[in-house]
C-alpha cells in the first residue's frame, strides 16, 4: 500500500483577493507582483471601459439583464457604479409584462439612449468577460503562494510547460 | 468612414451605432483583451508575452471563424433539407 502524501495545506489571503476585486490587478501588486499587476490593472480596464464605449451604460443593467451583470460585478466596484447611474437615469413606464424607456420631459436632453442589438451585444460581451476574467486574476491571487509552493517543489511542471 | 450621429455622440452614455455593420471587427479586439489577460494570469514569466498573447488572439479569431463556417454549413443544410 503506498504511503498516503501529506495534504497541502493552502494558504488563502482573503485581503489579496478583496484588493483584486476593488481594483483589477491591485491583488497581484499586493503579493510582490508589480508588474504583472499593472498589465492586469491597465487591460482589464481598458477591456471594461471599450465595453461601456461601444455600448453606452444600458450595457450594465441588474434589473433586465440580470445573469451578465452577475459576470460584469465581478471586475470591481465600477460596473456597479455604472449601473446604480443607470438606474438612476432609467424612467420605465410599465404597462403590464413590458416596460418601455419614458421619454424625457418637455424641453430636456434624454439621460443616455438605449443600445440596442449588436452594439448592446457586443458591449456587454465586452464587460461581462472583464468581469470573468478578474474572477481568474482573484483565483490566482488566492492561490499564489500555494502555487509558488508548488513550483518550487517541481509538483506542478517545469516552467516550460506551464507556459505552453 | 464617418459617422453623422457622432455629433451627438455623449461617450459612455450613448451607443456607438455606426458598429452595428462593422460588429465583427470589434471581435479582433475582444481576443487580444483575452489573450492579453489570460497570458498575463498564466505565465510564470511576462517577457514572453507579446508574442504569446498574439498567437492565443489569432487562434481565437481562426476558432471564431471556424465556428461561424460550420454553423453556417449546418444552417444552409437544414435550410435547404426543409424546403
Amino acid at each position: 500500500m503506498m504511503p498516503k502524501e501529506p495534504r497541502e495545506q493552502q494558504q488563502i489571503d482573503p485581503l489579496a483577493a478583496a484588493l483584486a476585486w476593488v481594483v483589477p490587478g491591485l491583488g497581484h501588486m499586493f503579493i510582490g507582483d508589480i508588474r504583472r499587476g499593472v498589465l492586469l490593472l491597465v487591460a482589464i480596464h481598458l477591456m471594461m471601459l471599450t465595453g461601456l464605449l461601444i455600448g453606452g451604460i444600458d450595457v450594465v443593467d441588474r434589473k433586465d439583464d440580470r445573469w451578465w451583470y452577475l459576470g460584469q460585478m465581478l471586475a470591481g466596484p465600477i460596473p456597479v457604479l455604472v449601473d446604480r447611474y443607470h438606474q438612476s437615469q432609467k424612467v420605465v413606464i410599465r404597462n403590464g409584462r413590458t416596460t418601455k424607456l419614458a421619454p424625457p420631459p418637455p424641453g430636456e436632453d434624454v439621460p443616455f439612449e438605449p443600445s440596442l442589438a449588436r452594439v448592446n451585444e457586443l458591449g456587454t460581451l465586452f464587460v461581462t468577460l472583464a468581469g470573468m476574467l478578474n474572477l481568474m486574476c482573484i483565483i490566482d491571487v488566492v492561490q499564489h503562494p500555494k502555487r509558488e509552493r508548488r513550483h518550487a517543489a517541481g509538483v506542478v511542471g517545469s516552467v516550460e510547460a506551464r507556459e505552453r | 468612414m464617418i459617422c453623422t450621429f457622432l455629433l451627438a455622440w455623449r461617450p459612455f452614455l450613448d451607443p456607438i451605432n455606426c458598429l452595428h455593420d462593422w460588429w465583427w471587427v470589434m471581435l479582433v479586439p475582444l481576443a487580444a483583451f483575452i489573450a492579453v489577460i489570460y497570458k498575463a494570469i498564466r505565465m510564470p514569466n511576462l517577457r514572453k508575452l507579446p508574442s504569446e498573447a498574439a498567437v492565443l488572439a489569432v487562434q481565437i479569431v481562426l476558432g471564431m471563424i471556424g465556428l461561424a463556417i460550420v454553423i453556417h454549413v449546418i444552417a444552409e443544410t437544414a435550410t435547404h433539407s426543409a424546403l
